[in-house]
C-alpha cells in the first residue's frame, strides 16, 4: 500500500513538471485572406523550433472584438491597420506591438478572357455581376472600389456589384459561377483549388488603388510575450517575407532580391 | 436617428418574412395533411429527409444554394433562360433559400397539430353533407387554428432572424437582398457599435410585438 502510493506519488509529480516545462501554445488570431499563409509559415516555425502553435481564422472585425472582449489569443494577424490601430486606442496594446506584415496585392479574375479592369463594363452586359469584398469591411473591398473609381468605371458598374463579407467570398462567388468576374487578393489564386482553365486573370496595377497594408499585433500578456515577438520577428524576416513574393503579397521587409527602394521594416 | 439604409432593409426582411410564411403554410398544409393520414413503412425516412434543413449549418446549406443557382447547373440555367437574369443575388432567390431554411418550422406544428386531430369530426362533416374541401376549411382549419398560428410565427421568426444562408447567396445589395440581420452584421464588423445596438434592438422589439400579436391573438380566440 504504502509503495503504491509512493509511486503514484512520482507519477503524479513527474507529470506536472512534464506539463509545467512544455512550452506553452501560441494561440494566434489571422484573419481569413492570409490563413493559409499563415498555416504554411506556422508549420515551418514549428518544425524548426519545436513551438506549438494554435490558430483561429475569422475576420478581422470578429477577431478585434473578441480580443477587446477578453479572448487570449498572443498574435492578431489582421487584414488591415485600422483594427491594431484601434487596439493601441482602446488601450489593450501599445504602438509598438503593431508592425505591418504584408503589402496585399488586387488581381482581376473573369470567366471571359477579354476583360480588363479599364473594359470591365463592357463584360457585365446581361444581368452579369462583378463580386467585391465589402468595401465598408474588408480592405481589399477599400481598395477594390479605389482601382474602380481610379480608371473611372465605378458608375458604370456600380449597379453590376455584389459584395462578399470578405475577399473569400467575393471569390466564391466567382468560382461557382454565380459572379462573371470579381476583384480579389492576388494570394487567393496561388492558393485556389478551382477549376483554373476558365478563369482568367488581368493584373491591377498598384498605381489605382492605396497600397493594402496588413498589420499584426503582440496582444500576448507578459508571460508569452517574449515567444510571441519571436514569431513576429521570423515572419518579419528575409526568408520569410521573400517567401510571401510568391504567395500573392509584396513583402515588407527585403533582402536583395525584392530592390533596393523597400524599406526595412515597416514600422507603423 | 434611423439612416434610410436600415429602413430599407427593415422593409425587405418584413417583405421576405411575409412571403415565405405565406408560401410555406400553403405548401406545407397539404403535405402536413397528407402526412397525418398517410400510414406506410417509408413514412420515417420522408419525415426524416423533410427535417433536414435543421441539420445543415445555414451557411453550408446556403453554400449548395449558391451551387444551384449557378448559371452553369439546371436550376440556375433554367432560371435565365426564362427571366434573362442570374438567380443569385436576387430576392426571388432569397425567397427560395427561405422557404427551404424555414420548412420544418411550418411543417411540423401543423403535421403535429393534424395527427391529434379527431377524424370523427371530419366523419361528422361528411355525414352531414360537406364536400372534401368545404369539410377541411370549415371544421380542421378551426379547430386546428392554434397550429396554423404556431406555423406561420415559427416560419416569420425564423427567416427574420435568418442570416447564413442570406449572407451566402444574398450578394450584400441594399434594397434587394440587404435584409436587417446582414445590414446588422455589417454595423458590427465595421466597429460601428452604436448603430448596431439600435438596429438589434429594433430587430428584438419589432419580432417580439409580431409573435406577441400572433399568440395573443391565437390565444384569445381559444378562450372564447
Amino acid at each position: 500500500m504504502k509503495r503504491s502510493l509512493g509511486l503514484l506519488a512520482v507519477i503524479v509529480f513527474s507529470l506536472i513538471s512534464f506539463v509545467a516545462s512544455a512550452q506553452p501554445t501560441l494561440r494566434i488570431a489571422v484573419a481569413a485572406n492570409f490563413s493559409s499563409a499563415l498555416k504554411q509559415i506556422a508549420a515551418q516555425y514549428t518544425k524548426d523550433t519545436g513551438q506549438v502553435i494554435s490558430i483561429t481564422v475569422s475576420s478581422s472585425g470578429t477577431l478585434y472584438a473578441q480580443i477587446l472582449h477578453g479572448a487570449g489569443f498572443d498574435i492578431f494577424f489582421s487584414a488591415d491597420m485600422s483594427r491594431p490601430n484601434a487596439l493601441v486606442e482602446q488601450g489593450i496594446i501599445t504602438r509598438d506591438d503593431v508592425y505591418v506584415y504584408a503589402l496585399g496585392k488586387l488581381a482581376l479574375v473573369s470567366s471571359n478572357p477579354s476583360t480588363t479592369l479599364y473594359t470591365i463594363s463592357d463584360t457585365l452586359t446581361n444581368g452579369n455581376k462583378l463580386a467585391i469584398a465589402n468595401p465598408k469591411l474588408a480592405p481589399y473591398g477599400v481598395a477594390a472600389k479605389e482601382a474602380l473609381t481610379g480608371v473611372k468605371q465605378w458608375d458604370n458598374v456600380s449597379s453590376r456589384i455584389v459584395t462578399g463579407k470578405n475577399v473569400l467570398q467575393a471569390f466564391q462567388f466567382f468560382t461557382t459561377g454565380n459572379a462573371t468576374a470579381a476583384i480579389v487578393a492576388q494570394s487567393l489564386l496561388y492558393e485556389t483549388t478551382a477549376d483554373k482553365a476558365s478563369m482568367f486573370y488581368a493584373p491591377i496595377p498598384e498605381h489605382v488603388h492605396a497600397a493594402i497594408k496588413q498589420g499584426v499585433a503582440i496582444t500576448a500578456t507578459d508571460r508569452q510575450y517574449k515567444s510571441a515577438a519571436r514569431f513576429v520577428d521570423y515572419v518579419l524576416s528575409d526568408a520569410i517575407q521573400s517567401q510571401l513574393s510568391f504567395m500573392g503579397y509584396k513583402p515588407v521587409v527585403c533582402d536583395k532580391h525584392c530592390g533596393s527602394t523597400t524599406s526595412m521594416m515597416v514600422k507603423q | 436617428m434611423i439612416d434610410q439604409n436600415v429602413v430599407d432593409a427593415i422593409l425587405l426582411t418584413v417583405k421576405l418574412a411575409t412571403i415565405t410564411s405565406v408560401l410555406l403554410v400553403v405548401i406545407t398544409t397539404p403535405l402536413a395533411w397528407w402526412l397525418s393520414r398517410w400510414h406506410h413503412s417509408a413514412k420515417p425516412a420522408v419525415l426524416s429527409f423533410l427535417s433536414l434543413p435543421l441539420v445543415l449549418p445555414p451557411t453550408v446549406l446556403g453554400f449548395y444554394l449558391l451551387i444551384a443557382f449557378s448559371p452553369q447547373s439546371i436550376v440556375g440555367e433554367g432560371y435565365a433562360a426564362v427571366t434573362g437574369q442570374t438567380l443569385a443575388f436576387s430576392f426571388e432567390a432569397l425567397v427560395i433559400g427561405s422557404v427551404i431554411y424555414s420548412f420544418p418550422f411550418a411543417l411540423q406544428p401543423l403535421y403535429s397539430g393534424f395527427m391529434s386531430f379527431d377524424a370523427r369530426y371530419l366523419d361528422v362533416a361528411r355525414t352531414m353533407g360537406y364536400r372534401r374541401f368545404d369539410a377541411f376549411f370549415n371544421v380542421v382549419l378551426p379547430l386546428c387554428r392554434s397550429s396554423f398560428a404556431v406555423a406561420f410565427g415559427l416560419s416569420f421568426a425564423h427567416t427574420i432572424g435568418e442570416f447564413g444562408v442570406v449572407l451566402m447567396i444574398g450578394g450584400n445589395i441594399p434594397g434587394e437582398t440587404q435584409v436587417l440581420s446582414i445590414a446588422l452584421y455589417e454595423h458590427v464588423e465595421a466597429l460601428e457599435y452604436t448603430i448596431a445596438h439600435k438596429v438589434s434592438l429594433i430587430l428584438l422589439a419589432f419580432s417580439f410585438v409580431t409573435l406577441f400579436g400572433l399568440y395573443w391573438l391565437n390565444n384569445k380566440r381559444g378562450a372564447v
